[in-house]
């Protein structure tokens, strides 16, 4: 067993491949279901609750440094490529990767849709980045590697 | 090393180099330096990493002290090089420069030492600077 940091990790968007920014932060994936309760007036002590049936998969949203010279088609940082160029993301059902940091590389993947892109506040005292922020369709599939 | 670049680019001021010369130096000056003068030393860097490598951009934090011998006077030379530096973008030396703002300053003075009777006044600027750097290749 080997705890490792989330250096070495990415996210592929459908088979676009000229989207490849320096990302700092990817959003880890998450599951979320409601909590019911099933209290009724026989009900002593406590509340009693039962899990919902079915998972809220979370949306992700990525960080990265954004290259004011590589954001035309084409380029690393291309917000054309990503968002209306390419025949991948313009596809609802692209299968979005997110890859984790260990060295086999182990990753979550499913279809998905890009929700948001926005571009961080320009200012003079920090680099410019963006984030993107994607709805995976269906719960990934996780792939131990 | 930024402080290098950033004085060869001080240096090609004439306006300043009317003033100090050739004496603008990088982390220190000699003991028997005579004269106005600009050192300009690297406080502190912060380098920038995305989740797969360093990227290159680096912000270095450099103090300019400019020394006179009157408080007027390095006021007026720490004015010279705020119109050389201050918010400037582009290249110095062998580096380029991508930002560059004051992000503190103040006045002060050095009391007379080894018998000397003279006072040395002294204006220092700290600067804010956004600079290439190489990216590690791991050779």
């Amino acid at each position: 067993m080997a705890f490792q940091t989330g250096q070495g990790a990415g996210v592929v968007f459908g088979t676009t491949t000229t989207f490849t920014p320096n990302f700092t932060q990817i959003g880890g994936p998450g599951w979320t279901r409601d909590s019911l309760d099933t209290t009724t007036l026989a009900t002593t002590g406590a509340r009693t609750m039962v899990g919902g049936d079915l998972w809220t998969i979370a949306p992700i949203s990525c960080t990265f440094l954004i290259d004011g010279s590589e954001i035309a088609t084409g380029d690393d940082n291309s917000i054309d490529d990503i968002l209306f160029d390419s025949s991948a993301m313009t596809v609802s059902e692209a299968a979005i990767t997110v890859t984790l940091g260990n060295t086999e590389a182990s990753t979550f993947a499913a279809a998905g849709h890009i929700t948001e892109f926005q571009m961080e506040d320009i200012t003079s005292d920090a680099l410019a980045a963006a984030s993107i922020t994607f709805q995976w369709e269906d719960t990934p599939t996780i792939v131990e590697n | 090393m930024i402080e290098k670049d950033i004085k060869k680019y001080l240096h090609a001021s004439t306006n300043i180099r009317g003033v100090v010369g050739n004496r603008i130096y990088a982390g220190r000056a000699g003991q028997n330096v005579v004269g106005a003068l600009l050192i300009v030393r690297n406080v502190t860097s912060q380098r920038f990493y995305s989740l797969s490598n360093e990227v290159g951009t680096k912000e270095s934090t450099l103090q300019v002290d400019c020394y006179e011998d009157s408080a007027t006077k390095a006021y007026d030379l720490s004015e010279l090089v705020r119109n050389r530096l201050s918010g400037y973008a582009g290249a110095a030396g062998d580096a380029t420069v991508y930002h560059s703002q004051i992000v503190s300053e103040r006045a002060s003075t050095e009391t007379p030492g080894n018998k000397s009777d003279r006072w040395v006044f002294l204006y220092s600027m700290d600067f804010a600077i956004y600079h290439d750097s190489t990216v590690p290749t791991f050779t």
